[in-house]
């Protein structure tokens, strides 16, 4: 499936209109080349593609040939790196895949993150300052709530198979088994020793 | 001889059937009549939805730095000022339209968008190309080819000046896909289309040409077998707008 042209347009102009604030986007620009980089959205089976021309970056939903790096990630991690600030990447690093020529890859990627997009800003010449920090702190309480309900899942499902289901031993219980495991490992090795000393004693 | 054969066969002008070399003739009335307010009419009959038919064409193109192309019967030249930001300086789009008045507004309206450079005019006969084989990587014909009298011949000479590898896309008025939307449809081409067309541009029969012509264009499947038929492979078409619009692509292999 491709990307709908209103979405493309906007994507393009979005971004375009980004770049031209920074200063060395030119120079990263450069190293890109005349690559052909894809950003596969996964789960939507649609693909983004990015190019070099001349000083802008051209966004298509269209490609003709092999692109020569693949990003492929899912919505909600390509998302998440545009909202939030400060991430550490490394939180991404299952939900995101590169394949092929990985410094284009990596390129690209330092062109988008690098951008550092203040939503919120753009968004306060069109809406305000009070109504723009308003969605922001929308979009940020609602990525915070969906860490937050993955967290108290975790918790809540190892709790059901621990003390409702049974399913689990408790770590404590099974560190005193295992630990009762050791001590009659070094008692058999004991008693096999001074059966050893008890054998030698009475044929001597 | 070619010329007898010709002018004892018949073909259709919107509904009306007419020998095969007069409709050439006609259409050229047409577009002479309407070439001034295309714009404008263009804007007010898709309600402006026609700007992003083209910017899909331009999208599946998938045009590169560099590409050489061809705009067929590229009119006002939408299609082509999109080209030739995408190919940029080193590459170069020439647009060609079989009509002098269309063309004339088309580069007027370029140049005074600043399109300059890479763009070559020429005015042509879709059917015979002016051109050595093999010279584009890709072409466009939009909302062009149901006007062309021998639409067959045309897509060969297409195939014919595309290089290997390239690909042709035509954009036309097609079959409507979606329920319901024939009958709306219907009504608006026939009826109010025309009337757009007196109180706008003073010129109903033409709009009634427009709307006509576009019922006798052959519809998605029997257009894709016709590109196939011209050599093009991997054909395939995308349906725009419920299929009112369809763009069509093949490539010469």
């Amino acid at each position: 499936m491709h990307v709908p042209v209103p979405l493309i347009i906007a994507i393009d102009k979005a971004i375009n209109a980004y770049l031209q604030l920074g200063d060395d986007v030119a120079s990263k620009l450069n190293q890109l080349d005349d690559k052909l980089v894809a950003i596969e959205l996964r789960g939507l089976n649609m693909s983004l593609y990015f190019l070099r021309d001349g000083d802008k970056l051209s966004v298509r939903s269209f490609a003709d040939e092999t692109p020569d790096a693949t990003i492929s990630a899912t919505p909600l991690a390509l998302a998440q790196m545009a909202v939030q600030k400060n991430t550490d990447k490394a939180l991404f690093a299952g939900q995101m895949k590169i394949s092929g020529d990985l410094e284009a890859a990596q390129t690209l990627q330092d062109i988008l993150s690098g951008a550092d997009i203040d939503w919120e800003e753009h968004l306060s010449g069109l809406v305000g300052d009070v109504v723009a920090h308003q969605i922001g702190r929308g979009v940020r309480g609602l990525f915070n709530w969906a860490n937050n309900s993955q967290s108290s899942l975790h918790a809540d499902l190892s709790e059901y198979l621990l003390h409702e289901a049974k399913l689990l031993p408790d770590r404590e219980d099974l560190n005193n088994f295992l630990n009762d495991v050791d001590t009659l490992r070094s008692d058999i090795e004991r008693f096999s020793v001074r059966l050893d000393r008890y054998e030698s004693m009475t044929k001597a | 001889m070619e010329t007898n054969k010709e002018s004892s066969s018949k073909t259709h002008f919107g509904f009306e059937q007419v020998d095969t070399a007069a409709k050439q003739e006609r259409v050229a009335g047409v577009f002479h009549s309407v070439a001034k307010q295309y714009d404008v009419m263009n804007d007010l009959m898709s309600f402006g939805i026609h700007r992003l038919w083209k910017r899909f064409t331009i999208e599946v193109s998938a045009l590169r730095p560099g590409q050489h192309t061809l705009d067929i019967a590229g009119g006002t030249g939408d299609l082509t000022a999109l080209m030739a930001d995408r190919v940029g300086p080193t590459g170069s789009v020439i647009i060609s339209d079989i009509n002098g008045s269309m063309l004339g507004v088309g580069r007027e309206n370029l140049t005074d968008r600043g399109y300059v450079g890479n763009i070559e005019y020429v005015q042509a006969n879709a059917e015979s190309l002016p051109f050595p084989d093999n010279s584009f990587d890709c072409i466009t014909i939009g909302f062009g080819l149901r006007n062309v009298t021998d639409k067959d011949k045309a897509l060969r000479a297409m195939y014919r000046v595309l290089k290997p590898g390239g690909k042709l896309l035509v954009l036309e008025f097609s079959k409507p896909v979606v329920p319901g939307l024939s009958k709306i449809y219907d009504v608006y081409s026939f009826k109010l289309l025309p009337l757009m067309g007196k109180l706008v541009a003073n010129d109903s029969d033409s709009y009634r040409y427009l709307a006509e012509s576009i019922r006798m264009h052959p519809d998605q499947n029997t257009l894709k077998g016709m590109m196939e038929d011209a050599g093009f492979e991997r054909c395939e078409f995308y349906n725009l707008t419920g299929g009112v619009v369809a763009l069509h692509k093949g490539y010469k292999l």
